[in-house]
């Protein structure tokens, strides 16, 4: 089973803002976490990721800086900000909210419903 | 800077110039350079060539176009009423601090012309296009170049997914059991819209059908029907204006090496595990299949709207169309195989067999470990990709309308033809089998 694109999209600021919220992480590292999360049933490629971190750079929910590798090529690293924080709890109160809601509207039945 | 880096950093090089230079750009290309070689780390461990390695790295990085072209964008807007000038940079700088003009440096640190010729006793290196690159590490000339040392570890990374199969699920209002006894009929599950998941069961002669309803009416329970050579085992009435969240799980006897098996989904996902059967034929119109551990003698499975995700799988002969999704295998041992995506990729880790693959718009990849056929290998509009046994002899055959092709291997190896998109020949002293490949618009590349 695959996680359909059209499910999961709405979603992906919020995978990534709760991911940077354990700690700082560049891209490819991010793109790994987002596997290990999902226990390997959902896979966001590399530019699906950066539009997201422009976005959200944008949005100043994350900031980025450079790595101090000593050797190999630098890292550019990504940071949640306050707001970003912030944005990630609202986020997960409207999950919580929403989760439930939609999972009676794709599976309830009217019957029961129409009895009240 | 290593070899690797500066070929990664060169085939960046030409993705990127497709677009006009910006800070924003350089930076990301830089974070490129960074994920690629880590990536290329890990497709290392598993991939036996240099050259193999780096195009997986790649691989992984999907459609980056998008986000070039909007960074490219987003910087011409910015600077929009600067034109070609950026204002905070000078053009010209000559000053105690050294002598600046466009991106030739040459100050305190050393000689810099942009990226491509760096002299500063560190990082020194001299770059010509994508054809030539020298630093500390080596040096590159065209396609040749001069590795150093990679270590590598052993590290699989794989699918684990593990489902429980026997228990009743929490939203179960309703449980439905069947027991049928084998025979060498055709069993056919016949679901409308459900989940099915078939397992190995503790019974050694009954076939097990567990159904769960999240609403109680004994008329959604299956119905069964036997005839001479068959038999059916169909889904219960199915309301139409509401949906009944639907389970099944079907075990099977775990010697039931004979069993021919049909399973018909047209909504709804299958999973099997732990299987040995002598036939599993499934058909899914809308749903996925994934599955672990399968053995039978043949299999045909045709999905039509549906990824098909498999790990272990021994079968002696079988089909895989999927129409719309792609199938990714791993750990398959198919004596026979004919697998096809219309619309998905194709993608097979430690292949043991033979047979035909073909992706019309995805694109194929094989990592073969062994071979005991000839392989035919087809794809319409995008490239081929194949790992050839690291010890078998082969013949080849290999030819592109358009694109590149390569084979990797620099001795034992003869040409019968050998031109930019086809070449024909053999590898090895004793070949016994051909990997024949043909891409109408895409390139293929033999590792």
């Amino acid at each position: 089973m695959a996680i359909s694109k059209d499910l999961i999209r709405g979603h992906t600021d919020t995978i990534i803002l709760n991911i940077l919220n354990q700690g700082d992480s560049y891209g490819y590292q991010v793109a790994k976490s987002i596997r290990l999360l999902s226990d390997q049933q959902y896979d966001l490629n590399e530019a699906t990721l950066y539009t997201a971190f422009r976005r959200l750079e944008k949005g100043d929910d994350i900031t980025s800086y450079w790595g101090d590798e000593t050797q190999g090529a630098r890292r550019k690293y990504y940071k949640i900000t306050t707001s970003g924080q912030q944005h990630l709890v609202s986020a997960l109160q409207e999950w919580e909210f929403a989760k439930d809601i939609i999972s009676s509207l794709i599976t309830g039945n009217i019957n029961e419903g129409a009895s009240l | 800077m290593t070899s690797i880096e500066m070929e990664i950093r060169t085939r960046l090089d030409v993705i990127f110039s497709k677009y006009t230079p910006n800070t924003q750009l350089t930076e990301f290309k830089e974070e490129l350079v960074a994920d690629l070689m880590e990536a290329y780390q890990d497709f290392a461990k598993q991939d036996k060539s240099h050259d193999e390695a780096l195009d997986d790295a790649f691989a992984q990085l999907g459609d980056i176009d998008i986000v070039l072209r909007d960074l490219s964008q987003t910087a011409k807007t910015n600077g929009a009423n600067h034109d070609d000038e950026p204002k905070k940079e000078p053009f010209i700088d000559i000053s105690d601090d050294g002598f600046h003009v466009g991106n030739l440096h040459i100050d305190g640190h050393g000689v810099r012309l942009g990226d491509d010729i760096v002299i500063d006793g560190k990082h020194d290196k001299v770059q010509f296009g994508d054809w030539l690159h020298v630093d500390h590490d080596g040096a590159r000339v065209g396609k040749k170049y001069y590795k150093f040392d990679d270590d590598s570890n052993m590290n699989q990374s794989h699918f684990d997914e593990n489902e429980e199969n026997d228990s009743a699920p929490t939203w179960a209002a309703a449980h439905h059991n069947a027991q049928i006894p084998i025979s060498d009929k055709q069993f056919v599950f016949d679901y409308r819209d459900a989940t099915v998941n078939f397992y190995t069961n503790d019974k050694t002669d009954l076939i097990t059908v567990d159904e769960y309803f999240n609403r109680d009416n004994a008329r959604y329970f299956a119905h069964i029907e036997e005839n001479d050579d068959r038999v059916l085992v169909s889904q219960g009435d199915h309301p139409l204006l509401f949906h009944v969240r639907t389970l099944i799980n079907v075990g099977f006897p775990k010697n039931f090496d004979t069993g021919y098996i049909t399973s018909i989904n047209h909504s709804g996902r299958v999973t099997a595990q732990n299987l040995t059967l002598g036939t599993f034929n499934l058909v899914i119109h809308s749903g996925s299949f994934n599955g672990q551990q399968i053995k039978a003698t043949t299999a045909a499975w045709e999905v039509h709207s549906g990824a098909v995700k498999a790990d272990g799988l021994t079968f002696e002969k079988a089909e895989i169309f999927d129409q719309s999704g792609s199938v990714k295998l791993l750990n398959a041992a198919i004596s026979h195989a004919k697998i096809s995506a219309t619309s998905g990729s194709v993608q097979v880790d430690n292949f043991v067999g033979g047979g035909q693959f073909s992706a019309n718009s995805g694109s194929l990849r094989l990592r073969i470990t062994e071979l005991t056929d000839d392989l035919k290998l087809h794809a319409h509009s995008s490239s081929i990709r194949v790992t050839a046994p690291a010890t078998q002899h082969f013949n080849f055959d290999l030819s592109s309308n358009s694109g590149m092709v390569t084979i990797e291997r620099d001795e034992n190896i003869h040409f019968d033809k050998n031109t930019t998109n086809y070449k024909r020949g053999f590898y090895g002293t004793n070949p016994k089998f051909t990997i024949d490949a043909n891409v109408n618009s895409g390139t293929i590349k033999v590792y």
